[in-house]
């Protein structure tokens, strides 16, 4: 069977690992072929076992091969695929891409060119988004050269302000102040600090969020003008602003409020004519308002705790978007039902730094039952390589209450067996694990907050021995010819008389 | 046959293994372990707990408890040669020869098992490797000297002793 | 097979004093071993440690398998010889288990007297090597030795060819030998680890020459240093003789272990095996069984139930010549065919011995005898039915068998008895005694009465006058002697045992006794079952 009438037979999908993966699990289920490139390191990968067929693409490094927009549309071409998808990351974004499959005369599963365009631009997209009611966090409209200038937009804005280099970031020529006087004190301090890490003394202010809560929206719209949102998500557990934990819905989030961002993440989207999926970013601070970040034209890593609690797979929506069905799903139609969280384990070392890790995954292990559900693009004897990012699999946990979702997500965690290199498996079971976590109380300073909680424990000193014991007997150093047989074994030890 | 054992980067210690078909001993300097294996699971002191184990080299990757674990097993005997071997500060010819290359200067950083020079000898051309990390102090011939065997080639600037 | 049923009383009057005699002499014989082979004057201990040596049972501890059973033999080898000034004779042997594999294993005990070897020392080497060629066992050698105890040369001299010539034939064999030199190898002692496949000598003390440096500056008036001589580097870098050098005794013992485990290991002899099983009567029982004089008697299957594999014995012939128990059962999962005396030996009882030892050759099954007999039977019937030609077939079939035989003194061992069962001259693989067993020609009682008459009678021929006193004199005199040298601690000093055992560890012993001896390869001997 070959799907319904309309989507396209054939499908390439120009991502790796396990986006790709889950993706082409999706194409499959449809009924549709499966088209996977990859370059060389990644022959052996489980996307590339999975699809219906695979198209080597050349390049070094070996990111540039999915970079290639000329392979990706020939490879497209040759195989006889009607779409491509792009997944996340690479190309995803890049709106010149998204034109040139258009010209080939070959569907891009994803929004509009001059949408990703609009909302790829920084100044741009945020003048679209305050019109569309989701207004940027307050802050000058450019450089502030005086203290007095300053002081005015104090009291235009209101405090508690933020003073921060406009050059640069990493907190040089940062400065938080709660009042007109500390404004005044603390101007002359940041515009130096500036000035000697980046040459340019020049501060921009903004309202100053003491605890940030990441909040997205998931948006889907089709080529008729219909736009519906999904609910939202919370990214809050960051690390350098690199999400770690998501979850859908949001703790903060009461119904009310999720049809407010909705709202406006929905009539943003119509602002710029937008179809298939994406994401509106916000910020919400401890008053409950919402403020825009970005919106990202894409697939998120993250859609699937919003695919857990509304039951939707957001890839064939885009498939059917991308054929110009209209939307069968009603707002009304939406429903939130329990909660979800996802964990992305990364090889890295959560212990020292958070350095990403190398090694071959000798074994590969993950749980799986009711209310779990793991994406992953890795398999028994892949190399973890610097070559691509470190994500080796996102774990996904859904349930009727947020509680039963955090111990199921522990348990997971705990019984996920990832051998062979180091990974923050055990990091994200302690986050998940405090009580700061379990009562929801999140924001982008999380992990910083609680980094003193968060501290691998001490193993038990039997503990030690066990594992001690366990890797002997395991090490290929003790040779297992020399084993003892009968009678020898049943006489331990024993000597005459 | 006793080798050295550590957890996760600490300390070493010794350790000996005395197999059987049942239940196999472990010895630690300090106490012996008996470990019975099953199916996915090992059971030490009444305590039986599912392991997952893989090896790679000298690392023997556990997941126990939850926690992933790395043991690392070495052999003294092997580790003590190889110091002894070119882990010093003198490097010397271990036949007579002709230097063909010189591939390091004084002052030069090297890691153990880089080429420092190529020498040729009974029309066959060695590599001479550095035994250890370290900085080059003083390379002793130049490229077309002949030397006996024993000569000193390359030196190292002396460190202390590792552990 | 089924489980022997045991008719013994534990709480009987008889029981208890058995149990108290021979759990005394059993005390008696730990104490004895533990002196031989652990006690020593400080100074010799200091000696040792100066020297850079380890004690001899410090190194067995780094040569053995951690946790692996050791079958020391002849622990008490010279213990009524040289005045007791060579404990175990100065050397160390048994089967002990290195790397999984059994091996042989000699060490000089250099704490006293340098290690000199005595004759008895050089006995007991040569016993060991003997067990090892016939059982196929690798040897180990730690070679620390002081060489020969020149006043008693004559008695050593000639005997000790036969440790090198033993060597030779374990290597024509194909059995691997290794050496590892922790003391001086002087003169012929020189041989012993360069006749042997690999050896390892120790830096510092380990010494290989002929003649040492005094003997050198002596004959020649060359002046050398022990080291430049024959000591590890020169060996090991010059001359070939050795093959590794070790810096220290802990790193010689280490690279045996890492030697002895690239050896293959052996294919042994096949069995009808089965899982080890305790037995199902409690061993310690023995000492309750075993009487406390040596003209008592007792059931020998009460003594078979406490050491096979869950008291399990498919007895063979039970109802023909009783005085002989034969069956099979299994020693640590290993299938035995046993002979036991329960008596005199009469016609009856030698035929089906001879009948069960070749269903033993025949099924390839190792014997075991377990020895309490006086001998065969006598009197005008039993000649007439040809008991000394049953006899003579019985020795004829036992000294003929393919297969392993292992004999155990239960209790008394003597005459022509001795010989049918398997006796130290018939070569058993190993042979055991206990503590309370005797073994002589004829018993005591009957040789004492023999014996003094004819002492009596020479004197009466010398013209001299016998009392009563004198005659009780020459009587007690007699008897003593007997007794002496019937007594098992007399015969394991001569080395005329493997091994004087606690009764309860001879379930132990026989289970790595019988799994060495599989390792030896043999031919089923053309022909049919004699029903004799």
């Amino acid at each position: 069977m070959t799907g319904s009438p309309h989507l396209p037979d054939k499908v390439l999908v120009a991502n790796r690992g396990e986006i790709a993966v889950r993706i082409i699990t999706t194409l499959q289920r449809l009924g549709i072929g499966s088209v996977a490139v990859y370059h060389a390191v990644d022959a052996g990968s489980r996307a590339v076992e999975l699809a219906d067929e695979a198209v080597e693409l050349p390049g070094n490094p070996p990111v540039s091969a999915y970079l290639n927009v000329e392979a990706i549309i020939d490879a497209c071409h040759r195989s006889g695929a009607k779409a491509i998808h792009p997944g996340f990351g690479f190309l995803s974004e890049r709106a010149s891409f998204a034109e040139a499959v258009r010209d080939a005369g070959l569907i891009f599963v994803g929004p509009g060119t001059d949408a990703i365009r609009a909302m790829g631009d920084k100044i741009e997209s945020k003048v679209l988004a305050a019109r569309a009611g989701v207004p940027t966090v307050p802050g000058s409209t450019g450089a502030v050269d005086s203290v007095d200038a300053a002081i005015a937009v104090g009291e235009e804005i209101g405090y508690p302000l933020l003073l921060k280099a406009s050059a640069g970031g990493g907190g040089k020529g940062m400065r938080v102040v709660n009042t007109a006087d500390e404004c005044r004190e603390a101007f002359e301090r940041a515009t130096s600090e500036a000035r000697s890490a980046f040459g340019d003394g020049r501060l921009l202010i903004e309202r100053y969020i003491g605890r940030p809560r990441h909040i997205e929206v998931q948006v889907l719209g089709d080529h008729h003008g219909n736009v519906i949102h999904l609910g939202e998500r919370e990214c809050s557990i960051q690390r350098r602003f690199q999400k770690v934990i998501e979850e859908a819905p949001s703790p903060a989030v009461d119904d009310d409020l999720r049809a407010e961002i909705g709202a406006r993440a929905v009539a943003l989207a119509q602002a710029v004519g937008y179809y298939s999926a994406g994401t509106v970013e916000m910020i919400l601070d401890e008053n409950r308002n919402a403020y825009f970040l970005e919106m990202n034209t894409r697939l998120q890593v993250e859609h699937p705790v919003t695919e857990a609690v509304t039951g939707i797979d957001i890839v064939e929506e885009q498939l059917k978007i991308a054929v110009g069905e209209s939307l069968s799903i009603a707002q009304a139609d939406v429903k939130i039902r329990g909660s979800a969280i996802e964990c992305r384990i990364y090889a890295e070392d959560a212990d020292a730094g958070f350095l990403p890790a190398t090694g071959r995954l000798h074994v590969v292990r993950f749980p799986s039952g009711d209310g779990v559900r793991v994406d992953h693009g890795v398999t028994e004897g892949h190399d973890i390589t610097s070559a691509f990012d470190p994500m080796i699999a996102k774990v996904i946990t859904h349930a009727p209450t947020r509680r039963e979702a955090i111990n199921r997500m522990h348990a997971v965690l705990n019984e996920t067996v990832l051998l062979g290199t180091t990974t923050n498996r055990e990091y994200l079971a302690r986050v998940v694990a405090t009580t700061a976590f379990g009562d929801g109380q999140l924001h982008t300073g999380f992990l910083d907050e609680h980094a003193d909680e968060l501290v691998r424990p001490n193993p038990t000193r039997s503990q030690e021995n066990f594992v001690l014991a366990v890797g002997a007997l395991h090490s290929s150093r003790f040779d297992r010819r020399h084993q003892l047989l009968e009678p020898h074994a049943g006489m331990a030890g024993w000597t005459s008389a | 046959m006793s080798m050295q054992i550590q957890l996760d980067g600490g300390e070493f210690r010794a350790v000996t293994v005395v197999r059987r078909p049942e239940s196999s001993l472990v010895a630690f300097d300090d106490n012996d372990v008996r470990v019975v294996v099953s199916d996915g699971a090992v059971t030490i002191d009444g305590v039986t707990e599912p392991i997952w184990t893989a090896s790679g080299g000298d690392d023997v990757y556990v997941h126990a408890f939850g926690r992933s674990w790395v043991v690392t097993v070495v052999d003294p005997a092997q580790r003590a040669a190889q110091e002894s071997a070119g882990g010093g500060n003198a490097i010397t010819a271990h036949m007579p020869g002709t230097a063909v290359s010189i591939a390091v200067a004084p002052g030069d950083q090297v890691n153990a098992g880089q080429t420092l020079m190529v020498i040729e000898s009974m029309k066959m051309e060695t590599p001479i490797l550095a035994g250890r990390d370290g900085v080059v102090d003083k390379v002793h011939c130049a490229m077309g000297d002949s030397f006996d065997r024993g000569a000193l080639l390359v030196s190292l600037i002396e460190t202390e002793n590792e552990e | 097979m089924r489980r022997l049923q045991s008719s013994v009383d534990t709480n009987s009057d008889t029981f208890k004093r058995n149990r108290d005699v021979n759990m005394a002499a059993v005390e008696e014989l730990r104490d004895k071993l533990h002196t031989a082979r652990h006690v020593r004057p400080e100074r010799a201990l200091a000696r040792l440690a100066e020297q850079g040596k380890l004690r001899v049972r410090d190194r067995l501890d780094l040569l053995l398998d951690r946790g692996a059973p050791f079958l020391e033999l002849s622990a008490l080898a010279a213990c009524q010889a040289y005045g007791g000034e060579a404990p175990q004779a100065n050397i160390v042997t048994g089967i002990g288990i290195v790397n999984g594999r059994e091996v042989m294993v000699t060490a000089g005990d250099s704490s006293l007297k340098g290690g000199a070897a005595y004759p008895l020392t050089v006995k007991k080497t040569v016993r060991a090597l003997q067990i090892a060629l016939a059982n196929h066992l690798p040897v180990v050698h730690l070679v620390d030795t002081g060489g020969a105890f020149l006043p008693l040369q004559d008695e050593l001299y000639a005997l000790g060819g036969h440790i090198f010539h033993t060597q030779c034939l374990l290597s024509g064999a194909g059995i691997p030998q290794l050496a590892v030199v922790m003391g001086n190898c002087t003169a012929g002692g020189a041989y012993q680890p360069t006749l042997c496949d690999e050896s390892i000598m120790v830096r510092g003390t380990g010494f290989v020459f002929l003649g040492g440096p005094p003997l050198v500056k002596a004959a020649t008036g060359e002046t050398v240093t022990a080291e430049d001589l024959g000591g590890a580097d020169m060996h090991t870098t010059v001359s070939g003789t050795a093959d590794y050098a070790a810096d220290s005794e802990p790193d010689a013992l280490e690279l045996a272990r890492d030697v002895v485990g690239n050896w293959a290991r052996p294919i042994k002899m096949a069995n009808d095996r089965r899982d080890p099983e305790e037995p199902y009567y409690d061993p310690t029982e023995l000492y309750g069984i075993i009487p406390d004089d040596i003209k008592k008697q007792f059931d020998m299957r009460e003594v078979i139930a406490r050491i096979v594999d869950g008291s399990l014995f498919h007895e063979f012939k039970p109802g023909y010549g009783d005085t002989l128990v034969t069956g099979w059962a299994y020693i640590w999962g290993i299938k035995v065919a046993i002979l036991g005396n329960n008596g005199v030996l009469f016609n009856e009882a030698a035929n089906k011995a001879s009948q069960f030892m070749q269903l033993a050759d025949r099924s390839r099954t190792p014997l075991l005898f377990l020895h309490n007999v006086t001998g065969f039977m006598v009197g005008r019937e039993y000649e007439r039915r040809g008991i000394t030609k049953d006899g003579a077939k019985m020795l004829m079939v036992q000294a003929n068998v393919t297969v392993p035989k292992i004999s155990v003194h239960v209790h008394a061992s003597q005459g022509a008895g001795n010989y049918a069962m398997a006796g130290r001259a018939w070569a058993p693989r190993f042979l055991f005694t206990w503590p309370n067993s005797r073994s002589s020609t004829m018993g005591a009682d009957q040789a004492v009465k023999t014996l003094s008459e004819v002492k009596l009678a020479s004197m009466r021929r010398q013209g001299l006058e016998v009392d009563d006193v004198e005659f009780q004199r020459v009587r007690e005199e007699v008897r003593e002697h007997f007794e002496q040298t019937a007594h098992p601690y007399h015969l394991t000093s001569e080395l005329r045992d493997d091994g004087l055992l606690d009764p309860i560890d001879t379930r132990n012993t026989l289970g790595m006794a019988f799994s060495a001896s599989l390792s030896a390869p043999s031919e089923r001997a053309p022909g049919g079952v004699l029903r004799i």
